[in-house]
Formats: C-alpha cells, structure tokens, sequence
C-alpha cells in the first residue's frame, strides 16, 4: 500500500518536472517533497528553521566570502560559506550520495558566524554545519579529552587538582610532562597554544578560590548579580575574573559567584554533544536553585564565547520540551560583560584619553558580536574615554584565529587568520587591542608577542578596570 | 553518450605547472564549482586554482591543445552564470591572484592582478585620496578582472562610466595561451574593449591598468519623495538636461520603501510612492551649493513632498541606507531572492515600470523595483521559493516577459549583469540572424573551437520570434534611401569580388588612387539630419555628418558632444579613432558588414552589453570591417565648458595590426574587399 502511494508521489514529481520548461538553466531546482525526511530542526535567533529550509535559503550571492576566514586564506569555494550551504544542500537533497565528501569542507569551518552577520538572508551557517557534523559525522574526543571532561562534569575539585599537578609540571620547566597529562586539552587550548607559550607562567590559584571569599552566598540575602567564571578565566587568567568582579560589585552592589560548572562549549566544540548538554543541565539547576533563593538576578560572563553559548541553550534541548522552558528562562538572564556597561550607566570619570597619546582599538569576539550583535555598546565605551585616541581597524569583526567554537580547524587555516589580525592591528599602529573575550585576548597576544610586540591585548573588563583605577573623580 | 575522461591523461602536465595540490578532481570541489550567483548549474572536470599569474598561459596551452573548454572563475559572483562550466571543462581559479602591484597617481593608472577584490583596491586607494570609480552593490566582494570582464557598474556610472570605461589596458591570454597585452588608446580596432565585456569568450583578463579617480572634495546627496513614480522620473529627467554632473541618480518604488523603510516608513509623507536619490560632487563649494538649490528647484515644480540635503557623511549615509536596505529587507521576506536588470531610454521609464507592475501582479510575484534614473536601468528584485515549483515557474516566465518589456521599448536586456546563460535567450530577441552570426565570427576569430567560457553570451537555439514582433513595432530597420543604395551597391561588389576603397570626407583616410581593381566606395551620402532626443540626450547621427556641423546644430538646441575639437565626418572620426575619447560617447552603431549585411547595434541606452563591444570594435576599424551607417552619440548640455583636448592622434601609416587584428579581418571580411591595401601584406605573409 505504502509502495503504492510512493509511486504515486513519484509520478506526479515527474508530472511536474516535465510541466516546467527544461533547458539547462534550471535542471537544479529539487521538489521540497523529495526531502520529507530531512526535517530536522535548527534553532537560531529564537527561530526555528529545520536544516533543509535554511541550507536552500541562500541565494549564493557570494557576500559572505571574503569575510569567511576558511574562504579568504584558501580562496577555494568549498572553504566558504556559499560552498558549505551548496554542498549541505545537495547531500540533504541526495544529490551527493557520500557525506565524507563534505568532511573537509566541514572541518575547516572556524563556526565564528561572520558569514551570518554579513547574509542578507541571515542564514545561521555555523548552526546548520554543526548540526550536520552531528548527524553525519559523529564522533567522540579521544581518550583523555575525554576524561578530562568527565573528571570537569562530574568532579570539578579533581579537575583542579589535575590541573595544578599540571601547571606544577610547567612551573618546573617540564611541560612535556604537562603535555603527556593533555588536561588542558579541553580549554579551547590544546598543543598549538602550548607551542606559543600561553601557559609560560600559569596561575596557580585559580580565580574562583581567590574569590571564593569574598563573593560567596553564605550570608547575603539579596543579589544584583552572579558571576559566572568560564574555564578560560577561571583557569588561565583569574586577574580578568577579578576585574570583573570589581567591576560589577561598584556598579551594580552585591553579588556572587555562581560556583558553576563549564558552561558545555568545550565539550560541543570537541564534537561531544552529550556532554555538552549534561554540563549545561547542571549549570541551568545550579541556576535555578540560586533563583530560588535570591530572586531576580543576572548571570554575567566575561568570555563571549561561553555568553554566547549560554544564550543559545535553548537550541541544545529542542526536542525536550521541559528542559527547552528551562534552558530559555536561563538564556534570558545571561549578560556578556561586553554588553553590560553603557556611558549612562558607567561611573563619571574625568578628563580620561587627554592625558597620553596612544592608539586604542577593539577586537570583536565572535561570540559577541556574530551571536549576540553586540557591537555599539564596547565601542562607545572606549570612545568616550580615548576620545581621539581610539581608531577601528579594518576588518575588527573578523575572528582573529581562536578555535573555542570548533577545535579541529586544520592550524593552517588559522595561522592565516590570525597573520591576518596582526597585519590588520599593526596598519594602524595600534598600542592597545581591547576584547571581550580570553581566549581571543590569549591568541591575540601570543601572535603580537612574535610579529608586533609594540602593542599588547587585554580584556575589556581590565582595560575598564584600569580606567577606572586611572581617571576616577 | 558516455562521460568520458579527458583530464586524467594531462594530469601529470597540468601538476607540473602548478603542483600538485592545485588541481582538484574531488566531489567536493566540482560541486562547489557548479553554481554562481546566477539561476544555472553545471558541473566541471577538474579545477585548477593558481598562485602565480605565469603559470596561466601554459595551462591554457595544454588545454587548448587538449580541446578542452576552460572557464576562468574568481569570485564566482555574477549573477548570469558567466562562470558555468555548461560544456564541463576545467574552471581556472584566479582568486589568489590578488595583488596590487603598483599605484601610480601621477599617471592615475594602478595596475593589478585580476583577482584583486574591488573594495581592497579602494581601501586602498582611499589614503592616497584617489577612488577607482566602478562601484558595483558588490564593490566588498567581487573582483576587478570580473567587473571589467562583465562591464559593471554602479550609482557612480552616470559620472565615471562603467568597469570598460576605466580600463587603460589589459594584459589577456588568447584561447590559444598566447598573453597579449591591449590598451584602448591602441591604433586600429579597439581589443580592449571587446574584451572587457566579453566574459571571458574571447580572452582571459590576468593584469589590468584601470584608472582611478581624485576624490572630489565635497559630496552632497539629497533626497526627494514623491507622490508618483512620474513626477520622480519627470524631475530625474530636468535635472539631468540641466547640464549638472551628477554623481547617482537612483529611484526606488513604493514596496522598495515600504520594505527597506520598515517601521520608519511613517516618518514619511503618507502618499509617497517613488523617491530619487541625487547625489552631486565636486571641489567648489559655491557651484556645489547653487546646483543644489536648482536641484530642489526641480523637485519642488515636480510636485516633490520632501526634500532633505544631506551634507556630513552620516547623513549621506542614512540617506543610502534607505537604498542600500532595500535587498537586506527583501532577503528576509521569502526563502530566495532573484534580481532582473534591464535598460531602458530614460524617457520611457514610467511606462516600462508600470508594465513590469502589471507584469508581477500577472503571476502574484512580490519585488521591489530599484531604479538607476539617470541610466535608465531597472533591478526588479523578485522574491520567491526555490523549492516551490510553482514559484520557479512563474519567477522564470515572469522574468521573460520582463526582458521583453525592455526590448519593446527599445532598451537593453542587461547592462551591468553581463549575459552568461540565463540572458543569452534574449538576444534572439534583440538581434536579426545576421547580428548573431556576425557575433559568432568574432567569438570564431578569437576562438576557433569554442573552448574559452563555451555558451555563453551567444545564444545557442534560435529563437527569434520576438524579434520579429519588437523591430516591427518599433520599425528599427528603417533606413534612408541613400544607406539602401549604398547596401545594394556593396551587396553588387561583394558577389562580383570587386574591391573598395571606402572614403567620406578623406580627412584621416590617404587612399592610393583608384584602380581596376579597387573602386571608390563615398559614405559623404550618408547624410540626413542628425535626429536629437533631448530628454534622453542623445543624438543619432549619419556617419556622413560632419562633426564640427553636428556640433554647432547641438549647440543651436543648447547641446554639446563631449568629445574635443575633431575635423571630418561622424563616421570617419569612429573608424580612424581619431581620438580614443570618441568611445565614450558612442553608444550605438549600425554598419554593414564587406558582404552587404546591414547590422544594427544601436540601442539607445547609457548601456548595454549586449553581445560583444561592437562599437569599440569600429572604432579604428579604418574600413576595413565594414562601411559605419550611422551612429548614436551620446550629448551633453553645453554649459560653454568644453576644455577637452585631444591627448593623442592615430595615424594609419602607424597601425601595424595584430594577429587578432587579422583574424578578426579574416573572420569579417575573407576576401579582403574594403580598404583592403591596410591588410593585404599582413594577409599575404600569413
């Protein structure tokens, strides 16, 4: 019966291909019944949009190409965006009938979404590649990623400990040792960072023991705001987790730490997908607990990259109707630091950008400004204070070549995007990069450090911090 | 009937040249090589993507020996499917080929790779305080050797000209891998142009000497909002016969605004259906100013609703982005967006918007009609679902009937876009049998076996009924009776083999004395009154037309020629190339062919690129091509300021032709009978 009714079907598709005019110019247009079966479902923007209808809306225009950093250091089509969506769009419409022929074309994609803040048609390419990996090619990190993850998930306190012995292993002068333990493997920096000595002097108390103290929940009642310390501050940079705080203790009063666990990123960004929902189920109960407690409060993080991620929670539990209305009343309160501070609102300071010549510019973090559109707000911020000091260099949204949104980009790719940054800072002889994110900061500073040692990046929750510090009434 | 493999056996050769990591036969990359912008699809054999411009011309050689077509792709932005590998074949990537390698701003020339991206030579440019002026909306991301391979423009065209008319010289590498290196100030026939917009048919684009402009120091743009499209169009027209340099006349219709606008839409007068974007520039403040009021002026006889001046940049720029917002805002409205562009004579342009209305309304399709006034071009962007058969269908015969409304109207099937395949139907429309054909020698002369971008532009099924319908209504081979006899006598000389030598004024053309052989041809008869169209300001002029006469008979009507100081008639200045600068005001030409075929290439438009720059071809053609009927010549308005000079003169006693000189001579004319001393050596050597 049921052949029956396919055959049927299948008539009348050649029915009504034969009614349209075939000449070579249109032999490419599929029948949306063909792809019945390809309805899964993407979430992006507070949009849901399943993966066929999103791929088949580009129009190829070709505007997203020389933004794409896979497309501009390769300048090869199925490195772009356009080329990706093509693709995708003839396996979903089993016109390619071997999904590895996309895997190259997949794994290049940096997931940074340049392509989707340029699309007319605001197509979500990052979320519709991430989600074909996921059906097509799923895979699992190896071994002691693995673990590490684990270990991250289910014992946090282990996981420092681990990660100590570590750092004590570098402190010592012996990172091959640190290497051979690979924990740190997950933090969105694996052995091309070691290479360029991020971890030359790890801390060796990290930001959310330093602040344990000051900020816990023990005796307080009510609560502005919870800080959430994302593992790239809390375990490779707690001074930015201390500006932070400083930072939104005199702006917005009391607060705490939010004691959470990664947000998931680390572990998506590896191709673990389950994990990434077991760590964003724990942080959303984490959440709700506090709620219980205090009431109305914001979650602020200072890595975009994690906000980012937070705020598209939603998108992890879209076939678990539950865990959906609880993952968006989550999202709903999660604040990027970029995103925080206006002029209104930031405390009045005096004569600040008179007092010395120097060129200040901003580095948008992909999270912040492909996913969350924040763009004016930092600006602003640092325009008010450097007055004629601060200068946009070109391409600024570009991604300046960090991998936390997809860790298996082959290091070519990214050596050129991230040459790219530099030649971009350096045209216009910046002395200060400003971000909103760690790990963009780290790989920023790590290439300026060999090409351009002149400037230095810091975090916009430092660079605010220090402006505070500088030109207070 | 079965696909066989052509490019395994070069392999090794091809790796050679450019290693082996270059030249990819993978699923992955055929595929992604199969699309452009544009509607078609088509697979290639292999795609090879280069690092240095030397490695092109060997490649091409292999290939071509091979007889395999090759298709050069950077970009891949067009919106014909220029880049369809439609017979399979090799695509040839040149989008690493991206280097500036010099800027000269004393000359202004700058000279670049033909993959360099058109808004990084403007970045660029821009410290210098120089601008290369083709502004296509794909400016950021498309690429020199595309826009000039297609002819684009943008708003700035009306000003600066399009991608052809900014480029100095090219170097090109022939179907057969030869690299020639063209400048339009060349003597005889201009291959410059003919290549510029011959998408790659004829020749691939590698290097490019393009001209690049000062900035002007001040850029003012207004805005004014109209109740209808014809009062918007009415003062578009007045304020272009004013004599005024615009910079960009643009206008948009009632759903382009409402779409763009959004919410904003309110802010302007209920009633408003069209607006006009005017912007003027220049480096004197108080002209600037006066020209402006005279502006607004027109706007407000026009009946204009508002009108706001913009002067700072953010201004200007909000201004734009009332234009600029138009596809951004259509994109998000349905799943697929496709854009249409015509040209039409600008007087005609509230009747051809309204047909193309009444067209969409035909077959329930929503766009926004984006219209560049003062080259009378129309971009309907049409929105649709791909997946929706029903939508394709009628967006494709939508679109046809949209083509034929510009036709009809005596206007051009594109302009900026180029041909490529989705248009080639369309020149059927445009073009009698011998037209076509005419093109089909040139593409021959360059190419004999149909390698280089095979299928593009010329049409390959024949389909002429429209034609018919078009040329009938609109009697565009009405000739004069003296070009009537002048085509019999040709006609008679072609089928007796007799030789000619063709003389009008005998100005720039020394003729050896009549012979047996050779006998006097005189184009002096060709000589009824120019016909001026003042609103569309341009003039059709017999080639026995004196210049000078021409000249004093458009000043008489408060016109000019842009053009400097030239003896002799119309049709001699064109065929000696007199002066290069001849080719800017020449929109159309008809001319008949050595063998007594009357050809019409005469479209009364700013621009049109349909088929190949045959003008440009005549200019410096000395004769030998074919006898110039008449032409249309582009007027100005004679505000008494004509200080052009001519930089350089031809002369025929230095024209040494090139080989595709001689084989275009070849292909038009095989027997040698027009001027045929100019060729007959190199004819005899080869």
């Amino acid at each position: 019966m049921n052949d029956k009714k396919n055959d049927k079907s299948a008539l009348e598709i050649v029915k009504a291909r034969r009614e349209l005019d075939y000449s070579a110019d249109d032999s490419q247009f599929a029948f949306k019944e063909y792809f019945e079966n390809n309805d899964k479902v993407i979430f992006t923007e507070n949009k849901e949009i399943t993966l066929y209808d999103a791929a088949s809306q580009c129009n190829r225009c070709g505007e997203c190409q020389e933004i794409c950093p896979s497309y501009s250091a390769s300048k090869r089509e199925p490195f772009s965006p356009r080329g990706r969506n093509q693709l995708i769009r003839l396996l979903l419409e089993n016109k390619i009938k071997n999904a590895n022929v996309l895997k190259e074309s997949l794994y290049t994609c940096l997931s940074c979404g340049a392509c989707k803040t340029q699309c007319h048609s605001r197509i979500p390419v990052d979320a519709i590649v991430s989600e074909v990996i996921k059906l097509y090619f799923p895979h699992k990190p190896g071994f002691i990623k693995k673990t590490a993850l684990k270990t991250l998930l289910n014992f946090p306190l282990l996981y420092s400990l681990w990660l100590k012995v570590c750092y004590l292993f570098i402190w010592i002068g012996m990172p091959s040792l640190a290497k051979v333990l690979g924990v740190y493997s997950i933090l969105g920096i694996n052995t091309l960072y070691e290479k360029e000595n991020i971890l030359k002097k790890p801390p060796m108390l990290f930001a959310t023991e330093i602040l344990k103290k000051q900020f816990s929940d023990a005796h307080k009642r009510s609560i502005r705001w919870v800080y959430f310390a994302a593992c790239s501050t809390n375990y490779i940079q707690p001074k930015v987790a201390k500006d932070t705080t400083t930072l939104l203790k005199r702006h917005f009063g009391e607060g705490i730490l939010a004691d959470n666990f990664c947000c998931g990123l680390s572990a998506q960004s590896c191709g673990d997908y389950a994990q990434a929902i077991q760590f964003a189920k724990k942080n959303i109960e984490r959440y709700e607990a506090l709620k219980q407690k205090f009431g109305r409060f914001i979650i602020v993080s200072d890595c975009s990259s994690c906000a980012s991620f937070m705020k598209k929670y939603e998108a992890l539990f879209y076939d678990d109707e539950e865990w959906r209305e609880r993952a968006s009343a989550f999202a709903a309160s999660v604040k990027d630091i970029a995103e925080l501070f206006t002029v209104d609102n930031f405390i009045k300071l005096q004569d600040c950008g008179s007092k010395e010549k120097r060129t200040v510019t901003y580095q948008d973090a992909c999270g912040a400004v492909h996913d969350q559109h924040i763009f004016e707000a930092p600006r602003n911020l640092i325009n008010h204070f450097e007055k004629d000091n601060f200068k946009e260099m070109p391409y600024s949204t570009a991604c300046a070549g960090c991998f936390t949104f997809n860790q298996d980009v082959p290091e070519k790719i990214l050596k050129i995007t991230s040459d790219k940054k530099i030649k971009n800072i350096a045209s216009i002889q910046s002395d200060l990069v400003v971000t909103s994110d760690v790990c963009c900061m780290m790989k920023i500073n790590s290439e300026l450090s060999k090409y351009y040692p002149h400037a230095t990046a810091i975090h916009y929750s430092t660079y605010l911090t220090s402006m505070e510090n500088k030109y207070k009434k | 009937m079965f696909k066989e493999d052509r490019i395994s056996e070069l392999l090794r050769e091809l790796v050679k040249i450019v290693g082996v990591a270059n030249v990819m036969t993978d699923e992955a990359e055929l595929t992604a090589y199969s699309y452009d912008a544009g509607q078609s699809m088509a697979q290639p054999e292999a795609v090879i993507i280069f690092n240095n411009v030397n490695e092109i011309a060997p490649v091409v050689k292999i290939l071509s020996k091979a007889k395999i077509p090759f298709i050069p792709r950077m970009a891949g932005t067009n919106l014909t499917g220029g880049v369809i590998p439609l017979k399979g074949g090799v695509i040839l990537n040149m989008s690493r080929l991206n280097k500036i390698i010099y800027i000269d701003t004393k000359e202004r020339v700058a000279l670049v790779e033909a993959g360099v991206i058109n808004g990084d030579l403007q970045r660029a440019l821009k410290p210098l305080g120089y601008f290369y002026a083709p502004d296509p909306a794909s400016a950021d991301f498309s690429t020199i050797g595309g826009n000039i391979a297609e002819n684009a423009g943008g708003p700035c065209h009306l000003q600066y000209g399009s991608a052809a008319d900014n480029t100095v010289k090219l170097e090109v590498i022939t179907p057969n891998g030869e690299i020639n290196i063209w400048a339009y100030n060349d003597n005889g026939p201009d291959l410059t142009g003919l290549i510029s917009q011959s998408e790659g048919t004829l020749g691939i684009i590698t290097k490019a000497w393009v001209k690049i402009t000062p900035f002007p120091k001040y850029v003012c743009t207004v805005s004014a909002a109209f109740a209808t499209i014809e009062n918007a169009i009415n003062a578009s027209d007045q304020i272009l016969n004013t004599g005024i340099k615009i910079r960009a006349l643009e206008a948009m219709d009632k759903i382009a605004l409402e779409v763009s606008l959004k919410k904003s839409f309110f802010l302007f007068p209920h009633t408003m259906k069209a607006m006009l974007l005017i912007e003027l520039d220049g480096n004197n403040k108080e002209v600037l100013d006066k020209d402006l009021e005279s502006i607004r002026n027109i706007c407000s006889i026009n009946s204009c609703l508002v009108c706001e001046t913009a002067e700072t940049e953010e201004e200007r720029l909000r201004l734009w982005s009332i234009r600029n917002g138009i596809l951004p805002a259509l994109s998000q409205m349905a799943p697929n967006i496709v854009i249409e562009e015509g040209y039409v004579p600008r007087t005609v342009l509230p009747i051809a918007v309204k047909s193309i209305r009444e067209i969409l309304k035909k077959y329930r399709l929503t766009a926004g009609l984006l219209i560049h006034a003062g080259t009378g071009a129309i971009h309907p962007h049409i929105v649709f679902d791909k997946r929706n058969s029903q939508d394709v269908r009628r967006v494709k015969i939508a679109r046809n009937e949209i083509t034929k409304v510009y036709l009809s109207m005596n206007g051009s099937s594109t302009g900026t876009y180029g041909i490529g395949v989705d248009k080639r139907v369309s020149l059927n429309w445009m073009y009698s049998t011998d037209e076509i054909n005419f093109l089909y020698k040139i593409k021959g002369a360059f190419d004999h076996f149909n390698l280089a971008n095979p299928d593009k532009i010329l049409p390959v099924n024949d389909d002429t009924k429209l034609f018919e319908e078009v040329n009938r209504k609109h009697e565009r081979s009405v000739l004069q009776p003296q070009a009537h006899t002048l085509i019999a006598e040709m006609r008679y000389r072609y089928e007796h083999k007799i030789k000619s030598i063709i003389v009008c004024s005998g100005t720039y053309l020394q003729a050896p004395q009549e012979t047996m052989e050779m006998k006097y041809l005189n184009t002096s008869i060709l000589n009824t009154p120019p016909v001026l169209n003042k609103k569309n300001l341009t003039v059709k002029v017999s080639a026995g037309t004196n210049t000078e006469e021409l000249r004093q008979a458009l000043n008489k009507e408060g016109m000019d020629l842009a053009i400097p100081k030239m003896d002799g008639t119309v049709g001699g200045v064109i065929a000696a190339k007199y002066s290069p600068e001849i080719m800017r005001i020449l929109l159309g030409i008809e001319i008949v062919t050595p063998s007594g075929e009357y050809l019409n290439f005469s479209v009364p438009t700013l621009k049109s690129a349909t088929g190949f720059n045959i003008c440009n071809l005549y200019c410096g053609s000395y004769g030998a091509y074919g006898v110039i009927l008449s032409t249309i010549l582009q007027v100005c308005n004679s505000n008494g300021n004509n200080d052009l000079h001519i930089n350089q003169k031809t002369k025929l006693d230095d024209f040494v032709p090139n080989k595709y000189h001689i084989l275009l001579k070849q292909a038009i004319d095989p027997n040698n009978l027009l001027n045929p001393w100019i060729y007959d050596s190199y004819l005899k050597t080869k």
